[in-house]
């Protein structure tokens, strides 16, 4: 059982607040995903928990035992580089069983896990070449083994697929996730890349100027965004964000921009209500927006196209109404020019609510 | 375009002529007898071309077609010569390297209290001009009973050697990439086995051209191996060479041991060479 509890781990370096009392709990074998933008503080937590960095307050247990105060090589955790950084002087035999040389495990015993490692990268070939002789992937693949052979309690990944190529990252994200649930070895994996983090992680902590937002798994961090940073940094296209003021009628309330304003079910009222009088943002996805060359309902919104993003699968399209910008998915065969007039109608029931001023979702 | 590569041309052909005509002309005139040697206008390919003088220095006299040549009176002081500086440079550069990579290891890659100004005395230490403090060394080694002695020298010499081999290894140290140090720290290294296992072997490059400055210094030394060993046992070669031009002038013996101090860093720097060159860094980005 490997659980790792993270608690009020704070870091400075100099003035700046790396990260800010962060908790977190992982659980046994999972597979954490630590997503945020560059400069959020992540690698600087994987860090911490590999004991490559030493945090300023806060303590970090495995299990049932704080290990603050262990070195890394103490650790028994396995971290793969974003540089991969193996051993430039050695063959990708050397770099992978390096660790257990520095351990004297007995030589037959190398040569088993070798055998087994390389095997099970598809590197068997490649283990005479030093890494200059290799490519990025099989770099990649290298590093993986050297991380895998340990059998170490902890696999800690530092973007460890932001340097290959878009089509092989593409196939390892599927390798790696199927590796981690055949090893069943608990995973904390860094990336600035929502796709890496939506498709591989079990659960996913988004980190935002080394605070976290939100913990949970990929789908609800989509559906449910606890606050207006979580909704408008997952989704490719982002979250449509609209200022709103909720207005009160007899028979419940509207939700009114300064372009339009609709009714609101009164479920959704009531929890929108508990919220004292103050300035909200409304968040709706492309998906959620409908684009038709017709006025179909009564609150359907004219606007004008903007901008074209043919995908294949679909097209994105910027559309502009009174100074704001949406964008909203449309199925491929719908193809409108560039500022033709075109009429959109918003799903109510998919609509985010968030408080304009703490940020934090109502719904 | 054109122009730009001729004046780069024109420029090696000059640091060539610079660098390499004064050594030919040494080695020119070292394989010629003493009147070809002389001769005016002088020969630029040697004129039948003998190893005579540098049988001379070593002690042997030879035939020639100008009649028998005795040996060179200087041969006793330039073959010792030889082997004090050797005496001296090995244990040196040795100890020069022992010394300066931890310590350039930990001030290039560590940040600690203070750790710039020992960076500053490290070099302030060297901004004294040596002919200041040649004296007060000949006094202190005349007491200490080190006066014309081998690890006399050798002392003074790693006090030049280690700040400078130290400031260089610091610059090295602080550019090498610290991802493979921090990947051995989580293979289950130390911080020694760490240094000794992957930061050692990928500084090679650096060691091994810093080994070679420390050899250099040291075998090219020559104030103090003038006044603190001049004339006794343990002389190095520097000071035997215009000892050689001064007393009892002998162009091509002069030539011959001109060419003989060369040969030592030669095979220096070919030893260290094959590590200057043989390592391949590998930057992940530009695959």
């Amino acid at each position: 059982m490997v659980e790792v509890k993270i608690e009020n781990i704070s870091k400075k370096f100099g003035d700046l607040q790396a990260l800010h009392e962060v908790n977190l709990d992982i659980k046994d074998k999972e597979f954490f995903v630590l997503l945020g933008p560059s400069g959020c503080g992540k690698t600087t937590l994987l860090n911490i928990i590999g004991g490559l960095e030493k945090q300023d307050a806060g303590s970090i247990y495995l299990g049932d035992t704080c290990i603050d105060r262990l070195p890394p090589e103490k650790r028994d955790m396995a971290m793969v580089f974003q540089s991969y950084a193996l051993y430039p002087h050695m063959n990708a035999e050397e770099n992978i069983t390096f660790s257990l040389r520095i351990k004297k495990t007995p030589k037959t015993e190398i040569q088993t896990r070798l055998k087994e490692t390389s095997e099970m990268l598809g590197i068997s070939k490649l283990v005479k070449r030093r890494p200059s002789q290799l490519s990025g992937g099989e770099r990649q693949r290298v590093a993986l083994g050297r991380a895998i052979i340990r059998k170490p309690r902890l696999f800690l990944m530092d973007e460890p697929l932001s340097n290959i190529d878009a089509k092989l990252r593409v196939g390892m994200r599927v390798e790696l996730t199927r590796l981690q649930k055949k090893l069943q070895t608990t995973t904390i994996y860094v990336t600035h890349d929502q796709t890496e983090a939506m498709t591989m992680a079990d659960r996913v902590a988004i980190m935002h100027s080394g605070k976290v937002m939100q913990v949970d798994k990929p789908l609800d961090v989509y559906q449910k965004p606890n606050n207006i940073f979580v909704a408008g940094f997952i989704g490719t296209p982002p979250m449509n964000f609209l200022d709103c003021n909720l207005e009160d009628r007899k028979d419940g309330g509207s939700l009114k921009t300064d372009a339009f304003s609709f009714d609101l079910p009164s479920d959704m009222y009531n929890l929108a209500r508990k919220v004292t009088p103050s300035p909200l943002i409304m968040g709706i996805r492309a998906e959620n927006i409908s684009v038709s060359e017709s006025k179909k309902n009564k609150d359907d919104i004219q606007t004008e196209v903007y901008a074209i993003e043919p995908l294949g699968s679909e097209i994105i399209y910027t559309l502009s109404f009174d100074n704001h910008l949406v964008k909203a998915k449309a199925p491929p065969n719908l193809l409108l020019d560039i500022e033709s007039k075109v009429w959109i109608s918003i799903d109510k029931t998919a609509i985010r609510l968030f408080d304009k001023e703490t940020g934090k979702s109502i719904f | 375009m054109n122009q730009r590569r001729f004046l780069v041309y024109i420029c090696a052909v000059l640091l060539f002529v610079w660098s390499i005509v004064p050594i030919y002309w040494v080695m020119n005139q070292s394989l010629m007898l003493g009147s070809d040697a002389l001769y005016v206008p002088a020969y630029f390919f040697p004129k039948d071309p003998t190893l005579a003088n540098y049988y001379r220095i070593f002690g042997y006299s030879v035939e020639t077609k100008y009649g028998t040549i005795r040996p060179s009176g200087f041969a006793p002081q330039v073959m010792k010569g030889m082997i004090n500086s050797l005496l001296v440079s090995i244990p040196v550069t040795l100890i020069t390297m022992a010394v300066a990579t931890p310590v350039g290891y930990a001030l290039g890659r560590y940040k600690f209290r203070s750790k710039n100004l020992l960076v500053m005395l490290l070099l302030g230490s060297r901004a004294l001009p040596p002919v200041a403090i040649v004296i007060p060394y000949f006094y202190l080694y005349q007491f200490l009973g080190l006066i014309n002695t081998v690890q006399g020298l050798i002392i003074i010499y790693t006090s030049i050697t280690i700040p400078i081999i130290t400031w260089v290894l610091i610059g090295f140290f602080a550019t090498l990439p610290k991802d493979m140090e921090l990947a051995a720290r989580m293979d289950g290294c130390g911080r020694f086995t760490a240094l000794r296992r992957i930061v050692i072997p990928m500084a090679s490059s650096g060691l091994a051209a810093s080994a070679i400055l420390a050899f250099l210094l040291s075998w090219n030394e020559f104030l103090y191996s003038m006044i603190l060993t001049a004339g006794s046992t343990a002389q190095t070669l520097p000071p035997v060479l215009p000892a050689m031009l001064f007393m009892q002038f002998d162009a091509t013996a002069l030539f011959s041991a001109t060419v003989l101090t060369l040969i030592p860093p030669i095979f220096v720097a070919l030893f260290f060479q094959k590590y200057i060159l043989q390592l391949k860094l590998v930057d992940p980005v530009t695959v």
